[in-house]
């Protein structure tokens, strides 16, 4: 199983808020075994698919000098399943963000109705050595579903 | 990659706690992502053993006829890195039990640390045959259990 749950970045206000996409594909390799009789795809995937694009959003924001990673998360509740076909939208709001950590909080809908809320994630931020943020800044491009940064020449 | 998270049911108090295991390897796919050269097990994929020991330990409670799904997390802390190598430690205790659901705590050790901690959850109660065979169920709980000598001629 990839480890990548969003697949591109629709909006996004650098340090404030961002919004991406993840669709759900049968073809996903946990609908094997849940369930055997009914996929669903899995609840702490939908809080990781959020940590993601708050990750992203955060160290998009610090210009890729930080790499944001998930200590903690608050108050995660889940309203409905999420089935194959289904496109979640992923919004995050950032609630903190300083040099020691940062906070988002986050929802996921499906066709405009919010089927799972997260109060709060929270982040701890390792620095990127300037020697390797390129790699880190490419790495996010590609990630946001854009396959080129509006500038290559740096 | 099958989405187990549990490996082992070491011991269970039907109604009350449960003690499992899962082993971390470096051939698990998802390490490859996370992260690239630095394998740490996901904190949400033990979030996700966690709930799978408390659905297995309500569905040996209520008979082999219901399983949890997760409703809701209260809170989750990532103390420590899990890394492949480790055989993880799972814990769990229901907190109280309804006529729809349980509240549970759990967390997850390895080497005498303890890596992760779910404060309080909710999972609510779902028939076994509206998510999987019963049967498979049933056997997949004896093996996770142990209770049936392992061997390719087994009865």
């Amino acid at each position: 199983m990839r480890f990548l749950f969003f697949d591109r970045i629709e909006q996004f206000e650098k340090g404030k808020e961002a919004v991406g996409i993840k669709n759900i594909s049968g073809g996903e390799e946990f609908f094997l075994n849940h369930y055997s009789r009914l996929p669903v795809f899995p609840e702490p995937l939908i809080i990781e698919a959020l940590a993601q694009v708050g990750g992203w959003a955060i160290s998009t924001s610090l210009n890729y000098r930080y790499l944001a990673i998930m200590v903690m998360i608050d108050e995660a509740k889940f309203f409905k399943p999420v089935h194959p076909g289904d496109q979640l939208r992923l919004k995050i709001e950032i609630t903190e963000m300083n040099e020691y950590g940062a906070a988002i909080r986050g929802t996921a809908a499906v066709k405009g109705e919010i089927i799972a809320r997260v109060e709060r994630i929270y982040f701890t931020l390792f620095a990127v050595p300037s020697t390797h943020t390129h790699i880190i800044k490419k790495a996010y491009t590609f990630s946001s579903g854009k396959f080129w940064a509006e500038s290559d020449h740096e | 990659m099958r989405f187990l998270f549990i490996d082992q049911i070491i011991s269970y108090e039907r109604g009350k706690s449960a003690v499992g295991v899962k082993s971390v390897t470096m051939s698990e796919d998802f390490l490859a992502d996370h992260f690239p050269s630095f394998p740490i097990m996901p904190g949400v994929l033990q979030v996700e053993a966690i709930s799978q020991l408390t659905s297995w330990l309500i569905y040996v409670t209520k008979d082999f006829k219901v399983m949890g799904t997760i409703a809701g997390i209260d809170k989750v802390k990532f103390k420590d890195p899990v890394k492949p190598g480790d055989q993880l430690t799972i814990e769990v205790q229901i907190i109280s039990w309804d006529e729809e659901g349980v509240t549970f705590r759990g967390e997850t050790k390895a080497n005498g640390r303890v890596k992760t901690v779910l404060d309080s959850g909710r999972m609510n109660f779902i028939e076994v045959e509206k998510l999987e065979d019963p049967a498979e169920a049933r056997e997949h709980f004896s093996i996770l259990t142990r209770e049936k000598p392992r061997g390719i001629f087994s009865p």
